[in-house]
């Protein structure tokens, strides 16, 4: 960093240092000014008097001495210079005459000599008026025309010392410099205790500001002062009282955001979840749609010469009696048909199960449609110690969707109610409903075996059974589930916890512009 | 207060500061030169200045009244003689006067007649003199008012000289009153006041009963001050005896004295001379020998038998 950068970070680190470097700069050149000043003036004040002086004794040693010089009388000028000898600070007093010799002067063994050095002799062949031949620090001397009758006869000359001047000076300079280090001292002082008091309350705000960038908005600025100081601290507890306000109102915000994210996530995880089991689903149906087309063409390319097999099984049974055939024969014959028509049974199944359906959507009554499907069930299944309970209310509101896949769902379930509680003393079934804004759930219960954990999963899947073997095709809820899916509507299946399965199948509700 | 003397000044304020704060790294730049007070020099001689003649004259008058009257004289010679200049030199007494004219002090000198003849044996010599003869006589001066009438009425009384050596201003006055009845040491109080001018002021003033001068102080004066016309008189005068002399120092060169004489002699034959001596009181000077005082010398040796002693250095 430059030095010009390390004095700005100096001055501009601190405004305590600002206050007494500027006062202190502020003090040392007004007083340096005021000193210089003042010594100027005293100087040209004690040099004008001392001039003043000097004129004054040459005039009064000119005057004095007209008649001596007139008479050449060295010994009246003699006592005319001792008359001034005493004069304080006079260093010489000095008569000549026009050519230059001295007729008087302080050292009387000079009289009768002449001026020699320069300055002196400046004066010969000049004008006659008084003249400052020197005027420094140490001496001032002043000559003045001897006159008489109008007409110069001489010079007289006085010296004045200049030393006393010069010591009254350095005392002026010396108590001058001495002031203005009091000055500076009294002024940093002054301004190092003002920046004191500035800084202490600037720092209690940054103490303040400090703890409220830690969380802490409890601390308070003192409001004691009276000054503007004590007004910002005011401000700023104010604006400290707000922060921690909106703080808090952030705080409470926030924490119902997090609820909320929350449970949007919660609720985006369960959607997750459900869209991974559709996509399975989805998966799984593309599996089975590929699995099915194969097996309907299998089945439709089994079912003619299962056909065919079954019409020469029916003409070997009516070609002859059969009584005439052997009982191994008449049997063997006899389980043919039985195995052909089972395979028909089979093919036929699958053919049921591929075959895309025509769906008519339509308004249907719940109620109706389930005692059809009741009624349907009675005939066609021997189930006289089976009870069906049904309660579903006339209030609800009617459904929209093909009547005959939700029959066949329907019978279905019950289908495979009948065979889970062919063990159960109490073979009962409940058939309710209930209905929300958009959906008619219908629930199915049965007092059988329920279904084992690890298949209720499973129990959607095609050809998936735990039936014995020839008691079901593994087809009965796969069509059912794909029947729902057709008429916009969902099922799902669990155990009771009080034993038995319930199945659930839910469809939309009717709406007048469907 | 000049710039550079106010630069000089503030070149000691570092220097004043250092000593106040005892910062002793400060540099003395003042030399010893510089320090060192002016004092005047001289030497025995002047260099290279014309020879500058001193011309005495015996006081007539005060200083400066005499260096008023004289000194055009002295600068009316020096512009005539080319090469020269001439400086009065007056005396405040005629004791001193007499003191520096016997030492011989003066290279001319203009002394009154006793002290002419007393020149004469300290190496003057006369080559003329003032012109105006009837005029070098005593007169005794009396206020109107004085109640003096004759010689004696001055018994008694108090009467202003100007000086013992004064030859007409005193010893002719003297000489007159002893020939006319008073004894002159005895009958009154001789007071010897210094100068013509104060001789007459003393009479006027009353200090004195008589004042005793000569006439051209006494013209002169009275011109100035018309009181002292209107108020006093000369109530007596004596007979004139040869006026001033004009003497040279022996060593001066006699065609110096030549040139000075032509001069002095004929200062009346031009308008610049006439000023000159119209302020003298004067028509003429002259030109005079030794001999021409011989008349002196016979009055001083009865005024010596009759009135006082003088010391004998004619």
């Amino acid at each position: 960093m430059s030095i010009w950068g390390r004095f700005k970070n100096l001055w501009a680190g601190s405004i305590q240092r600002q206050l007494i470097v500027g006062i202190a700069a502020v003090h040392a050149v007004m007083m340096t000014l005021f000193v210089a000043d003042l010594v100027l003036r005293q100087t040209e004040f004690l040099r004008n008097q001392t001039i003043g002086q000097a004129t004054s004794l040459a005039e009064t040693l000119a005057a004095n001495s007209t008649s001596w010089v007139l008479s050449s009388d060295v010994v009246g000028l003699e006592e005319v210079v001792r008359s001034q000898a005493s004069y304080p600070s006079l260093q010489y007093a000095l008569i000549h005459d026009l050519e230059g010799k001295v007729l008087g002067y302080s050292d009387r063994q000079k009289v009768g000599d002449y001026i020699d050095d320069s300055m002196s002799r400046s004066l010969l062949g000049r004008a006659a008026e008084a003249v400052i031949l020197l005027n420094n620090d140490d001496l001032v001397d002043v000559g003045v025309p001897i006159i008489a009758s109008g007409t110069q006869i001489g010079w007289a000359r006085v010296g004045l010392g200049r030393g006393e001047i010069a010591a009254n000076l350095n005392i002026i300079t010396r108590d001058g410099v001495l002031y203005m280090v009091a000055a500076i001292i009294v002024g940093t002082l002054f301004a190092y205790f003002m920046g004191l008091g500035l800084t202490r309350g600037v720092r209690g705000l940054v103490s303040v500001t400090d703890s409220m960038r830690h969380g802490n908005y409890n601390t308070r600025a003192k409001e004691d002062r009276a000054d503007e100081l004590g007004k910002l601290a005011k401000a700023f507890n104010e604006m400290n009282e707000i922060i921690r306000n909106r703080e808090d109102e952030l705080k409470g915000m926030n924490s119902q955001l997090e609820d909320l994210v929350t449970a949007r996530t919660e609720k985006l995880e369960a959607t997750l979840n459900e869209l991974r089991i559709k996509q399975q689903e989805v998966l799984q149906s593309e599996k089975l749609s590929a699995i099915g087309g194969m097996v309907a063409g299998f089945a439709h390319e089994l079912n003619n010469p299962l056909m065919g097999l079954g019409a020469y099984i029916d003409a070997i049974r009516g070609s002859s009696d059969p009584s005439a055939r052997s009982p191994e024969v008449q049997e063997a014959i006899e389980k043919a048909g039985k195995i052909v028509e089972r395979l028909m049974k089979i093919v036929q199944s699958i053919l049921h199960h591929t075959v895309v359906h025509e769906f008519a959507f339509t308004e249907i009554a719940l109620s109706e449609s389930v005692d059809e499907t009741i009624h349907l069930f009675r005939a066609g299944a021997m189930v006289e110690d089976l009870t069906i309970n049904v309660d579903i209310s006339d209030d609800l509101p009617p459904i929209w969707g093909d009547v005959n896949s939700l029959q066949q769902i329907l019978l279905n379930i019950m289908l495979n109610a009948r065979d889970a509680m062919n063990e159960s003393e109490n073979k009962l079934i409940e058939i309710s409903a209930t209905a929300n804004e958009t959906d008619v759930s219908i629930s199915i219960t049965d007092t059988g075996s329920g279904i084992p954990d690890e298949i209720l999963n499973k129990i959607f899947e095609p050809f998936f059974t735990n039936k014995a073997p020839g008691k079901g095709t593994g087809l009965g809820l796969s069509v059912s589930n794909d029947l729902i899916l057709n008429i916009k509507g969902s099922m799902q299946c669990r155990n009771r916890p009080e034993g038995g399965a319930e199945f659930i199948v839910t469809v939309p509700i009717y709406k007048a512009d469907q | 207060m000049t710039m550079i003397q106010a630069f000089r000044s503030l070149r000691k304020l570092p220097l004043a500061a250092c000593m106040v704060l005892g910062v002793a790294a400060c540099d003395q730049t003042e030399t010893d030169a510089e320090n060192q007070i002016y004092q005047p020099t001289f030497a025995a001689g002047a260099k290279d200045t014309e020879r500058t003649y001193v011309l005495g004259v015996h006081p007539l008058h005060n200083p400066e009244r005499l260096f008023e009257i004289f000194n055009p004289l002295a600068v009316y010679l020096g512009q005539k003689i080319p090469g020269t200049s001439f400086k009065i030199e007056a005396s405040r007494s005629y004791a001193a006067y007499d003191k520096k004219l016997y030492a011989g002090k003066f290279d001319f000198s203009l002394p009154n007649p006793f002290q002419t003849v007393n020149s004469l044996k300290h190496g003057y010599r006369v080559f003329g003199k003032m012109g105006d003869d009837q005029n070098f006589r005593g007169i005794i001066l009396v206020r109107k008012d004085s109640g003096i009438k004759k010689m004696s009425d001055l018994k008694g009384k108090a009467v202003s000289f100007p000086a013992p050596t004064a030859l007409a201003a005193t010893m002719m006055p003297q000489f007159y009153m002893q020939k006319n009845g008073l004894e002159v040491m005895k009958d009154i109080e001789v007071r010897y006041v210094g100068s013509q001018e104060s001789s007459i002021m003393n009479a006027y003033l009353g200090n004195t009963a008589a004042g005793v001068t000569w006439p051209p102080p006494w013209n002169l004066l009275s011109e100035e001050r018309p009181e002292l016309k209107a108020e006093m008189y000369p109530i007596w005068e004596t007979d004139p005896l040869p006026n001033n002399g004009l003497v040279v120092r022996d060593d001066i060169s006699p065609e110096l004295v030549a040139k000075v004489s032509k001069v002095i002699f004929s200062l009346h034959e031009d308008k610049a001379g006439q000023a000159i001596l119209s302020s003298m009181g004067l028509s003429t000077f002259e030109a005079a020998n030794n001999e021409t005082y011989q008349p002196v010398i016979n009055f001083l040796e009865e005024f010596s038998r009759e009135v006082r002693p003088l010391e004998k250095s004619w």
